[in-house]
Protein backbone atom coordinates (compact mmCIF):
# COMPACT_ATOMS: atom_id res chain seq x y z
CA UNK A 1 0.00 0.00 0.00
CA UNK A 2 1.31 3.41 -0.97
CA UNK A 3 0.70 6.00 1.76
CA UNK A 4 2.00 9.31 3.00
CA UNK A 5 1.83 11.05 -0.35
CA UNK A 6 3.36 14.53 -0.43
CA UNK A 7 2.54 16.42 -3.60
CA UNK A 8 3.28 19.97 -4.66
CA UNK A 9 2.67 20.92 -8.26
CA UNK A 10 4.49 24.23 -8.29
CA UNK A 11 7.55 22.83 -6.55
CA UNK A 12 7.50 19.63 -8.59
CA UNK A 13 7.53 17.49 -5.45
CA UNK A 14 6.02 14.03 -5.57
CA UNK A 15 6.97 11.61 -2.84
CA UNK A 16 5.31 8.70 -1.09
CA UNK A 17 5.95 5.95 1.45
CA UNK A 18 6.09 2.44 0.01
CA UNK A 19 5.06 -0.78 1.68
CA UNK A 20 8.54 -1.23 3.15
CA UNK A 21 8.03 2.09 4.93
CA UNK A 22 10.65 3.91 2.86
CA UNK A 23 9.96 7.39 1.50
CA UNK A 24 10.47 7.55 -2.25
CA UNK A 25 11.02 10.87 -4.03
CA UNK A 26 9.97 10.35 -7.60
CA UNK A 27 11.71 12.57 -10.13
CA UNK A 28 10.74 12.15 -13.80
CA UNK A 29 13.42 11.34 -16.32
CA UNK A 30 15.22 14.03 -18.29
CA UNK A 31 12.99 15.98 -20.67
CA UNK A 32 10.05 16.11 -18.29
CA UNK A 33 9.58 18.90 -15.79
CA UNK A 34 7.23 17.38 -13.23
CA UNK A 35 4.41 15.01 -12.39
CA UNK A 36 1.32 16.86 -13.54
CA UNK A 37 -1.29 14.28 -12.53
CA UNK A 38 -1.13 10.86 -10.97
CA UNK A 39 -3.29 7.93 -10.03
CA UNK A 40 -2.39 5.34 -7.41
CA UNK A 41 -3.51 1.82 -8.19
CA UNK A 42 -2.65 -0.59 -5.36
CA UNK A 43 1.15 -0.60 -5.15
CA UNK A 44 1.75 1.17 -8.44
CA UNK A 45 1.27 4.71 -9.73
CA UNK A 46 0.41 6.03 -13.18
CA UNK A 47 1.94 9.48 -13.70
CA UNK A 48 1.16 12.06 -16.37
CA UNK A 49 4.40 13.97 -16.87
CA UNK A 50 4.75 17.54 -18.07
CA UNK A 51 7.24 17.57 -20.96
CA UNK A 52 9.77 20.35 -21.21
CA UNK A 53 9.76 22.44 -24.37
CA UNK A 54 12.84 20.72 -25.68
CA UNK A 55 11.49 17.20 -25.32
CA UNK A 56 11.40 15.24 -28.57
CA UNK A 57 8.03 14.92 -30.25
CA UNK A 58 7.83 11.18 -29.69
CA UNK A 59 8.52 11.49 -25.99
CA UNK A 60 6.09 14.40 -25.69
CA UNK A 61 3.36 12.12 -27.00
CA UNK A 62 4.46 9.34 -24.66
CA UNK A 63 4.36 11.36 -21.43
CA UNK A 64 2.54 8.83 -19.24
CA UNK A 65 4.46 6.27 -17.21
CA UNK A 66 3.61 3.63 -14.65
CA UNK A 67 6.05 3.26 -11.77
CA UNK A 68 6.36 0.69 -9.02
CA UNK A 69 6.53 1.56 -5.34
CA UNK A 70 10.29 2.02 -5.55
CA UNK A 71 9.87 4.63 -8.28
CA UNK A 72 11.08 2.36 -11.09
CA UNK A 73 9.35 2.61 -14.43
CA UNK A 74 7.09 -0.32 -15.42
CA UNK A 75 5.90 1.04 -18.75
CA UNK A 76 5.70 4.17 -20.86
CA UNK A 77 2.48 4.73 -22.74
CA UNK A 78 2.40 3.64 -26.37
CA UNK A 79 2.73 6.28 -29.06
CA UNK A 80 -0.72 7.30 -30.21
CA UNK A 81 0.65 8.59 -33.50
CA UNK A 82 1.78 5.17 -34.64
CA UNK A 83 -1.34 3.33 -33.58
CA UNK A 84 -2.42 1.14 -36.46
CA UNK A 85 -5.83 -0.22 -35.59
CA UNK A 86 -8.69 -0.26 -38.01
CA UNK A 87 -10.26 3.18 -38.48
CA UNK A 88 -13.48 1.50 -39.52
CA UNK A 89 -13.96 0.27 -35.97
CA UNK A 90 -12.83 3.44 -34.31
CA UNK A 91 -14.16 6.73 -33.08
CA UNK A 92 -11.70 8.80 -31.19
CA UNK A 93 -12.34 10.68 -28.05
CA UNK A 94 -15.36 12.88 -27.79
CA UNK A 95 -15.86 13.20 -31.51
CA UNK A 96 -18.32 10.36 -31.46
CA UNK A 97 -19.93 9.55 -34.75
CA UNK A 98 -17.52 11.50 -36.87
CA UNK A 99 -14.24 10.89 -38.63
CA UNK A 100 -12.78 14.09 -37.24
CA UNK A 101 -10.45 12.32 -34.88
CA UNK A 102 -8.97 10.23 -37.62
CA UNK A 103 -8.52 13.20 -39.92
CA UNK A 104 -6.67 15.09 -37.22
CA UNK A 105 -4.41 12.20 -36.47
CA UNK A 106 -1.33 13.45 -38.31
CA UNK A 107 0.70 16.62 -38.30
CA UNK A 108 -1.24 18.65 -35.76
CA UNK A 109 -0.76 16.02 -33.08
CA UNK A 110 2.97 15.61 -33.40
CA UNK A 111 3.64 17.46 -30.15
CA UNK A 112 0.38 16.65 -28.40
CA UNK A 113 1.00 15.23 -24.95
CA UNK A 114 -1.50 13.78 -22.50
CA UNK A 115 -2.83 16.11 -19.84
CA UNK A 116 -4.89 14.03 -17.45
CA UNK A 117 -7.16 11.15 -16.65
CA UNK A 118 -10.75 10.35 -17.29
CA UNK A 119 -12.76 7.41 -16.02
CA UNK A 120 -15.40 5.93 -18.28
CA UNK A 121 -18.46 6.04 -16.05
CA UNK A 122 -20.02 2.99 -17.59
CA UNK A 123 -17.11 0.59 -17.81
CA UNK A 124 -14.95 2.07 -15.05
CA UNK A 125 -12.01 1.96 -17.43
CA UNK A 126 -9.19 4.46 -17.26
CA UNK A 127 -8.65 6.80 -20.17
CA UNK A 128 -6.14 9.51 -20.96
CA UNK A 129 -7.03 12.95 -22.26
CA UNK A 130 -4.82 14.81 -24.70
CA UNK A 131 -5.15 18.15 -26.40
CA UNK A 132 -8.23 18.77 -28.45
CA UNK A 133 -10.20 16.66 -25.97
CA UNK A 134 -9.00 13.40 -27.43
CA UNK A 135 -9.71 10.56 -25.05
CA UNK A 136 -8.08 7.15 -25.29
CA UNK A 137 -8.42 4.09 -23.14
CA UNK A 138 -5.16 2.88 -21.73
CA UNK A 139 -4.40 -0.68 -20.70
CA UNK A 140 -3.15 -0.15 -17.14
CA UNK A 141 -1.05 -3.33 -17.23
CA UNK A 142 0.86 -2.58 -20.43
CA UNK A 143 0.46 1.13 -21.30
CA UNK A 144 -1.05 0.26 -24.67
CA UNK A 145 -3.61 2.74 -25.95
CA UNK A 146 -6.83 1.30 -27.19
CA UNK A 147 -9.52 2.93 -29.29
CA UNK A 148 -12.12 0.24 -29.67
CA UNK A 149 -15.14 2.08 -28.38
CA UNK A 150 -17.63 3.82 -30.61
CA UNK A 151 -18.78 6.70 -28.45
CA UNK A 152 -17.44 8.71 -25.57
CA UNK A 153 -18.60 8.43 -22.99
CA UNK A 154 -19.98 5.02 -23.72
CA UNK A 155 -23.78 5.07 -23.65
CA UNK A 156 -25.48 4.10 -20.41
CA UNK B 1 -7.36 3.79 4.92
CA UNK B 2 -7.37 6.18 1.99
CA UNK B 3 -6.30 4.46 -1.18
CA UNK B 4 -6.33 4.85 -4.93
CA UNK B 5 -5.54 8.55 -4.64
CA UNK B 6 -5.86 10.44 -7.90
CA UNK B 7 -4.66 14.01 -8.41
CA UNK B 8 -5.51 15.50 -11.77
CA UNK B 9 -5.48 19.21 -12.62
CA UNK B 10 -5.97 20.09 -9.00
CA UNK B 11 -8.83 17.67 -8.47
CA UNK B 12 -7.98 15.23 -5.71
CA UNK B 13 -9.97 12.04 -5.27
CA UNK B 14 -9.50 8.95 -3.15
CA UNK B 15 -11.34 5.83 -2.22
CA UNK B 16 -11.94 4.56 1.27
CA UNK B 17 -14.43 1.81 0.58
CA UNK B 18 -16.98 3.25 -1.79
CA UNK B 19 -17.85 5.69 -3.16
CA UNK B 20 -14.95 7.79 -4.36
CA UNK B 21 -14.45 10.97 -2.32
CA UNK B 22 -13.57 14.17 -4.14
CA UNK B 23 -12.06 17.18 -2.36
CA UNK B 24 -14.35 19.97 -3.61
CA UNK B 25 -11.55 22.48 -4.17
CA UNK B 26 -8.63 23.09 -6.48
CA UNK B 27 -5.70 21.56 -4.64
CA UNK B 28 -2.22 22.79 -5.43
CA UNK B 29 -0.33 20.72 -2.89
CA UNK B 30 -1.26 18.15 -0.32
CA UNK B 31 0.18 15.92 2.36
CA UNK B 32 -1.46 12.63 3.23
CA UNK B 33 -0.82 11.92 6.90
CA UNK B 34 0.30 8.35 7.40
CA UNK B 35 -0.71 8.08 11.03
CA UNK B 36 -4.34 9.03 10.50
CA UNK B 37 -6.68 9.00 7.57
CA UNK B 38 -6.42 12.68 6.80
CA UNK B 39 -5.05 14.92 4.12
CA UNK B 40 -3.82 18.53 4.48
CA UNK B 41 -4.38 20.62 1.37
CA UNK B 42 -3.14 23.94 0.01
CA UNK B 43 -6.16 25.33 -1.82
CA UNK B 44 -6.61 27.67 -4.71
CA UNK B 45 -10.16 28.68 -5.23
CA UNK B 46 -11.30 30.49 -8.29
CA UNK B 47 -9.64 29.46 -11.49
CA UNK B 48 -8.70 26.01 -12.52
CA UNK B 49 -5.30 27.07 -13.83
CA UNK B 50 -2.92 25.88 -11.19
CA UNK B 51 -0.63 28.79 -10.61
CA UNK B 52 -0.37 30.87 -7.53
CA UNK B 53 0.69 34.22 -8.90
CA UNK B 54 -2.75 35.81 -8.71
CA UNK B 55 -3.25 36.41 -5.02
CA UNK B 56 -6.85 37.49 -5.54
CA UNK B 57 -7.64 33.91 -6.53
CA UNK B 58 -6.40 32.57 -3.22
CA UNK B 59 -8.81 32.53 -0.28
CA UNK B 60 -7.51 33.99 2.99
CA UNK B 61 -7.95 30.61 4.66
CA UNK B 62 -6.54 28.16 2.18
CA UNK B 63 -4.97 25.45 4.32
CA UNK B 64 -7.58 22.80 5.07
CA UNK B 65 -7.40 19.33 6.61
CA UNK B 66 -9.92 16.77 5.40
CA UNK B 67 -10.77 13.38 6.84
CA UNK B 68 -11.37 10.19 4.90
CA UNK B 69 -14.99 11.15 4.33
CA UNK B 70 -13.92 14.36 2.64
CA UNK B 71 -15.13 16.39 5.63
CA UNK B 72 -13.21 19.36 6.93
CA UNK B 73 -11.29 18.62 10.13
CA UNK B 74 -9.92 22.14 10.52
CA UNK B 75 -9.20 25.20 8.46
CA UNK B 76 -6.14 27.25 9.36
CA UNK B 77 -6.74 30.85 10.40
CA UNK B 78 -5.92 33.58 7.94
CA UNK B 79 -2.60 35.41 8.25
CA UNK B 80 -4.50 38.64 8.85
CA UNK B 81 -6.43 37.14 11.76
CA UNK B 82 -3.26 35.91 13.44
CA UNK B 83 -0.82 38.73 12.73
CA UNK B 84 -3.05 41.76 12.23
CA UNK B 85 -3.86 44.25 9.54
CA UNK B 86 -0.41 44.38 7.97
CA UNK B 87 -0.79 40.70 7.08
CA UNK B 88 -4.31 40.94 5.73
CA UNK B 89 -3.25 40.84 2.10
CA UNK B 90 -0.81 37.99 2.57
CA UNK B 91 -1.62 34.47 1.42
CA UNK B 92 -0.04 31.08 1.79
CA UNK B 93 1.34 30.15 -1.61
CA UNK B 94 3.45 27.12 -0.86
CA UNK B 95 3.61 24.07 1.36
CA UNK B 96 6.90 22.26 1.94
CA UNK B 97 8.08 19.28 3.90
CA UNK B 98 11.26 19.16 5.88
CA UNK B 99 11.58 15.89 7.72
CA UNK B 100 8.29 15.48 9.54
CA UNK B 101 7.65 19.23 9.59
CA UNK B 102 5.18 20.93 7.33
CA UNK B 103 6.26 24.44 6.37
CA UNK B 104 3.89 27.03 4.92
CA UNK B 105 5.27 29.90 2.87
CA UNK B 106 3.45 33.17 2.23
CA UNK B 107 3.72 35.41 -0.81
CA UNK B 108 6.42 37.52 0.88
CA UNK B 109 8.56 34.44 1.42
CA UNK B 110 7.96 34.27 5.18
CA UNK B 111 7.91 30.68 6.45
CA UNK B 112 5.65 29.23 9.13
CA UNK B 113 5.66 25.88 10.91
CA UNK B 114 2.24 24.22 10.75
CA UNK B 115 0.77 22.29 13.66
CA UNK B 116 -0.91 19.40 11.85
CA UNK B 117 -3.19 18.61 14.78
CA UNK B 118 -5.09 21.87 14.93
CA UNK B 119 -4.02 24.02 11.98
CA UNK B 120 -2.24 26.63 14.06
CA UNK B 121 1.06 27.99 12.78
CA UNK B 122 4.04 29.95 14.04
CA UNK B 123 6.49 32.15 12.20
CA UNK B 124 9.91 30.72 11.64
CA UNK B 125 12.41 32.74 13.65
CA UNK B 126 15.73 33.28 11.92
Amino acid sequence: MITGINYNLTRSIFSFVNKQGKRINYVPSRGYDKVYAFKVIDDEIICVLLPSDKQSNELRRRNVVKIDDSGNQIWRVSDSAIWSGSPSKTRFGRFSGSELGIKNWGKGRERSSFGGFEIDGKTGRLALVSSGDFVSYVDIDTGQLEFWYLEWPTPE
Amino acid sequence: MMNDITCDSGKVQFKVLQPTITIPKIVVAFKQLESEDTIICLIKDKHQIIQLDHLEDIPAQNIIKFNDKGEQVWKAQSLGDVYGITYQARRFVDMLWEGDDTILVDNEGQRYLLNEDDGSFVKEEL
